[in-house]
């Protein structure tokens, strides 16, 4: 079954025949055939005989393909022959002119480019005969002349082939081999020319010849001489070893040499010994004859030795050999025959293909080990004879051939130009499990004469079967060179699509896609790996591991896992590597878009929670607002404080949920439980992957406890004792006194200080009402107080009653408190006994004469003092500067000491002394007083309150008593 | 009997662009392929160097060989000046060096093209061309060759060989016997000269020319090279084995002109 594509180009062939040799090949075979004619389009106009066709791919790029074939320089110009350069796997073609000759083509000529992308060619320059030359150019492409690394004449048949070895010790030396018939040696001539390492050497570049002959040919060998490498440096040789000849007969051996590392050595190509003789070189057949005919005698082409030989690639050891000889048919005939070893050489099949009428096998073997021999077999007879050429191929080690019949045309037409018509050797090359091939055939457009289909550069109408130039003009037809291939089945690989993972989010569970890997090709497609560019997208590997073979015309799901670990668009390059020829590496795009929770906080009055007395009963809640300004919900799973007097709702459940956009609030609850600075950190743990765990700190204060419970000072004194001075006016004296002082205002800074005292002496008795106001600023305190005091003097008539006010300042200190305070009288007078005498009478009459005693306020200026003296003891001390009014009485001062010592809680005993405590006589005056005090006012202990007023000296209205006459 | 086409009578009018003696450049007058071309926009950048001009053929002054006629079409010319002007027409004098979609051609030299184009002076152009060339080339071949002569072939027979080879190449050596007419370089012996040619059809010989009896024409006769003593050619024997070593009796005048040019 022959199925063409549309431009009828490409063939992909089902191939079940039963082949010429009667075998059935059971194998199906989907091999893809492309035939191209190599003339290219600027030469549409060539008639030449383009004749004997050789090729090499380029080892590292199979779309490197040189070619060659008797073809002359199109350019008229007799210097340089071209060889065929196709940069596209053979689909287009040109020519370089290159090779030196002496009159515009070569002679035989073989080409090889090695894998250091070196072009070596074996050639008889053109018109000289026996005129060998090896060559070499750089790279295999160039247009560059090529350079010579031999020349020797008496030379027939140079057949260059080289290997790069990846490994061992010749590990990337282009080891070159060309096989030459050397007339120089007769009749030994079968020689090798080597070098183990040519690619830069000048001229030899190592070449040397080695002798194949060990026996004693009748005359000489035979032309061919063909080489066959195997990277692990076993060398082979197949030559045909003349033992007769008569009239346009030869007889001889097939023989085959071979060396087990790159033909070193003194006895180099000795390593396979015939048994028959114990000569090296061992004779696959012997007596076979073949027609030497230099005329056109088998359909216009000349007939005579033709050899072949190829190694698996696979195993050194199996090796296949082909030759041509008469197989005792009678005329001008040949018949093509190929035999397989498979212990290196030392035992050979019978023929596993024997093809009669036919010349030039070419044997190749690929990467799967199959064996293919190009061939070209006349058939038919008289002028119906037609030349085929056929491509055979065989899976089996030779027991059953596919055979694809690439050209088929007449024999008798174009007209021989010279000989050989069609070649003495074709071209076959393997290509992985791949063939490529050059043979040359009648190029007359005839699809009927290319049953694979065909595909010219050059002008060629397909219906009237003319070649035209580029004007159209008929051109007559002649034999072209065709590079052909023959691709194995193969396998397809398509992958639908990438892997979409849409929308995921961050840190939640991976995803799961699948990469539908399908094969839409002929043969197994064998996926070796996937590999992902973004471990994020991981791919699983199969159950059962790679390789993963997916059989034609299906698909295998491979698993791809997601795991979103950022937010973002996401892409991965998923490189599916398999054993698809013409994509090994397949990238598709896994791609994902990764949202993610994100947790925004926010808190009333930015965390802050102000001032809250400490209290089992008084708390103060604020929310703490989380918002999900993500795209993918936020699962809150625990809300954490530092501080237990910061404490988190109770009644939470976690994990709270909290979707795109949406909000929740927490109350937060602020309850101190000392005083001080307070603050906290809440942690939220989310999926929030920027911050997994966030915190926010919220902070508050409680006031110290002077604050929240500010000091309400209460006390109650007493004191008994005597009196001394002069001016007394009694022994002895008793007071009684409270005092009792509030905070108010903001901070409780300000304070009312209020007190009321009794003082009782047994001449005098005197009630003193003071109120302050006082406000605290620090260590400073300021008051503003007004005393109003009634005085009564026994000796008098009357109660005086007076009032001052008082401006006080106090500096508290560590342990001390210093104050300054300064009285003036408001009431300052008052008169306590009035009495009138009637005087004497006057011209201006009888004036009445008014003796008042008055009271009169004294002016104060002094300080205060009080510090403590040991735990629970502390000293009040103040001194004043006493202004006075009376008439003739000098200032003088006035002050008090006074020792508290708290005995029990607030209860203090005290003991005083005063000076000029109240009453300020001509003489000074002064109480000596214990006394006790009930309730609580403040001390030096109380100092460290920095806020509250703390009390003040009020001092007492102090007074004297003088005479007033009026 | 295998000749090479000559069509072009010697003529040396003046080539505009050539020197005024009417002597082509030896460079010249080896190029194969001249014709006359307008260079195309400068290469684009990023083009490789080793890129050469596009350059229009607009008509063909010299064409050796067998390719498409390329006239009308863009050839690459590898080594043009930068000198040379885009949209300007020159003459260019190469030789093709790659065969492909397009052609590419070495460039050998390059003329000024005024008035070539011109219909009268475009047909002595030609000539002045091909006679350079073909000048040339007799002059080389008559440079190598001990004699010159035109003359008749008399007689062919089988070279007698002791050193032969069972080969496809085998050459297949007759000796002609020509009978001297004009002698155009060196002395023959007599009048009669034998000389040794190739009669196979095999690849490396089917270009040397082939003699049966009465061909006449130019002979440009060799003493044998060493791979023609090699394969049985006595050193006494002259040989004809180079495709362009003889010439039709009909281009007497032509040989005859190009070696006075040359000073044979």
């Amino acid at each position: 079954m022959i199925v063409r594509n549309a431009a009828g180009r490409i063939a992909a062939i089902a191939l079940g025949v039963a082949v010429a040799d009667g075998i059935s090949a059971p194998r199906a075979w989907a091999q893809t055939v492309r035939v191209v004619n190599m003339i290219p389009t600027t030469l549409g106009n060539e008639t030449n005989q383009d004749s004997e066709p050789d090729l090499t791919i380029d080892p590292n790029n199979a779309d490197i393909i040189i070619a060659t074939a008797f073809t002359p320089n199109p350019s008229g110009v007799l210097t340089h022959a071209p060889v065929y350069v196709s940069l596209d796997g053979g689909a287009t073609w040109a020519l370089n002119n290159i090779v030196p000759s002496g009159n515009g083509m070569t002679g035989d000529i073989t080409v090889t480019c090695s894998g250091n992308n070196v072009l070596y060619a074996g050639i008889l320059r053109g018109g000289a005969g026996l005129d060998m030359r090896i060559l070499r150019g750089s790279p295999c492409t160039s247009g560059t002349a090529m350079i010579q690394l031999v020349g020797r004449t008496q030379e027939d048949q140079p057949y260059a082939r080289s290997l790069t070895p990846p490994t061992g010790a010749q590990a990337n030396n282009d080891v070159l081999f060309v096989g030459h018939n050397d007339f120089n040696n007769s009749p030994r001539t079968a020689s090798m020319e080597q070098s183990l390492n040519a690619a830069t050497a000048p001229a030899p570049a190592g070449l040397g010849v080695v002798r194949l002959e060990r026996r004693a040919p009748f005359g000489q060998d035979g032309p061919p001489i063909r080489p066959a490498m195997h990277p692990d440096g076993t060398v082979y040789a197949v030559y045909t070893q003349r033992t007769a000849s008569a009239g346009n007969v030869r007889t001889g051996n097939i023989v085959v040499v071979r060396d087990n590392d790159f033909g070193q050595g003194p006895n180099a190509y000795s390593d396979l010994v015939d048994p028959g003789d114990a000569t090296a070189g061992l004779r696959v057949v012997t007596g076979v004859n073949w027609i030497f005919d230099l005329g056109s005698v088998f359909g216009q082409e000349r007939l005579g030795d033709r050899a072949s030989i190829a190694v698996d690639p696979n195993n050194s050891q199996t090796v296949y050999v082909a030759w041509v000889d008469r197989a005792g048919l009678p005329g001008n005939t040949a018949s093509v025959h190929v035999r397989r070893s498979t212990d290196g050489g030392a035992n050979w099949s019978a023929d596993v293909l024997t093809v009669n009428s036919a010349l030039s096998p070419q044997l190749a073997v690929n990467a799967a080990g199959d064996v293919a021999c190009l061939y070209q077999q006349l058939t038919g007879a008289g002028a119906g004879q037609r030349w085929q050429t056929h491509f055979r191929q065989s899976a089996d080690d030779g027991s059953n051939w596919s055979d694809l019949v690439l050209a088929n045309h007449p024999a008798n037409t174009p007209a021989m130009t010279f000989l050989p018509y069609l070649g003495d050797y074709v071209g076959l090359s393997a290509v992985g499990d791949d063939f490529y091939g050059v043979f040359s055939a009648s190029n007359v457009p005839d699809l009927a004469n290319f049953p694979q289909g065909v595909t010219y550069q050059r002008g060629a109408n397909f219906t009237t079967h003319t070649l035209r130039d580029a004007s159209n003009n008929p051109v007559a037809a002649s034999i072209d060179p065709f590079f052909f291939t023959v691709l194995a089945p193969r396998p397809q690989i398509q992958i639908p699509g990438g892997v979409d993972f849409g929308d995921r989010c961050v840190a939640t569970a991976p995803g799961t896609g699948v990469l539908n890997v399908c094969n839409t090709g002929q043969a197994n497609l064998i996926v070796d790996g996937v590999a992902s560019s973004d471990p994020v997208f991981a791919v699983s590997t199969p159950s059962g591991g790679f390789p993963v073979t997916i059989s034609p015309d299906f698909c295998f799901p491979f698993q791809v896992k997601f795991t979103p670990t950022s937010p973002g668009p996401k892409s991965a390059t998923l490189t599916v590597s398999s054993n698809d020829p013409d994509v090994p590496s397949v990238q598709v795009t896994a791609s994902a878009a990764v949202g993610q929770a994100t947790a925004v906080t926010l808190v009333a009055d930015t965390g802050t929670f102000g001032e809250l007395c400490p209290n089992p009963a008084k708390f103060r809640d604020l929310p703490l607002t989380i918002n999900n300004s993500g795209s993918c919900p936020l699962t809150i799973t625990a809300i954490s404080s530092s501080s237990a007097e910061f404490e988190i709702a109770q009644v939470l459940g976690f994990p709270l949920s909290v979707g795109p956009g949406d909000s929740i609030a927490v109350p937060i609850r602020f309850h101190p439980t000392s005083e001080g600075a307070k603050s906290a950190k809440l942690t939220i743990s989310s999926n929030d992957p920027a911050a997994p765990s966030k915190v926010v700190t919220v902070t508050g204060s409680a006031p110290p406890s002077y604050v929240c419970e500010p000091p309400v000072f209460a006390s109650i004194d007493t004191a008994i004792g005597p009196t001394w001075g002069t001016g007394r006016t009694g022994k002895y004296t008793f007071n009684g006194s409270g005092h009792v002082l509030a905070p108010f205002g903001p901070g409780k800074a300000f304070g009312v200080q209020a007190q009321g005292e009794y003082m009782y002496y047994p001449g005098r008795q005197e009630g003193q009402l003071d109120s302050a106001l006082l406000y605290r600023h620090g260590p400073l305190q300021y008051g503003v107080s007004g005393s109003f005091k009634t005085a009564n003097l026994r000796s008098e008539a009357s109660a005086g009653a007076l009032s001052h006010a008082t401006l006080s300042l106090d500096l508290f200190l560590t342990d001390v408190r210093f104050g300054i305070f300064g009285s003036k009288g408001l009431r300052e007078t008052d008169v306590v006994t009035l009495s009138e005498t009637i005087g004497a009478v006057t011209p201006l009459g009888q004036p009445v004469i008014a003796t008042e005693q008055l009271v009169h306020t004294v002016d104060q200026l002094g300080g205060a003092l009080q510090f403590e003296l040991i735990p629970n003891a502390w000293l009040d001390a103040n001194l004043a500067y006493l202004h006075r009014y009376a008439p003739g009485a000098s200032d003088t001062v006035g002050g008090a000491i006074r020792l508290s010592a708290l005995v029990f809680t607030n209860v203090a005993l005290t003991a005083q002394f005063d000076l000029n405590e109240s009453f300020v006589g001509p003489n000074a005056v002064g109480t000596f007083t214990f006394g006790v005090t009930l309730g609580r006012w403040s001390r030096p202990s109380d100092y460290a309150n920095p806020i509250n007023p703390l009390g003040t000296l009020i001092p007492r209205v102090r007074y004297e008593r003088f005479e007033r006459i009026r | 009997m295998t000749v090479r086409h000559l069509g072009l009578a010697v003529s040396l009018l003046l080539l505009p662009g050539l020197p005024a003696h009417g002597q082509a450049p030896d460079n010249r007058a080896s190029a194969p392929y001249v014709f006359l071309g307008t260079v195309t926009a400068p290469p684009s950048a990023g083009t490789s160097p080793d890129a050469g001009r596009l350059v229009v053929v607009d008509e063909i002054l010299l064409q050796r060989g067998t390719f498409e006629n390329q006239t009308g079409r863009q050839v690459e010319v590898l080594g043009v000046p930068p000198r040379l002007q885009a949209k300007a027409q020159y003459v260019f004098y190469t030789e093709p060096v790659r065969f492909g979609q397009r052609i590419v051609v070495r460039l050998v030299d390059v003329g000024e093209s005024t008035g070539v184009a011109a219909a009268s002076q475009g047909a002595n152009a030609k000539q002045q061309v091909a006679d350079a060339f073909v000048r040339r080339e007799i002059g080389e071949r008559a440079a190598l060759a001990e004699l010159v002569i035109s003359g008749t072939v008399s007689s062919v027979r089988q070279l007698a060989r002791t050193a032969t080879r069972d080969t496809e190449h085998d050459p297949d050596f007759r000796v002609a016997l020509v009978k001297v007419e004009r002698v155009l370089k060196g002395k023959p012996a007599g009048g009669e000269v034998e000389f040794v040619f190739a009669a196979s059809r095999d690849v490396q010989w089917f270009q040397a020319p082939k003699f049966r009896i009465g061909d006449r024409g130019v002979l440009f006769l060799q003493r044998p090279a060493r791979e023609a003593t090699e394969l049985g050619v006595s050193q006494q024997l002259l040989t004809l084995l180079h495709p362009s070593d003889y010439r039709p009796q009909a281009q007497l005048p032509v040989v005859e002109a190009a070696l006075k040019a040359v000073g044979q």
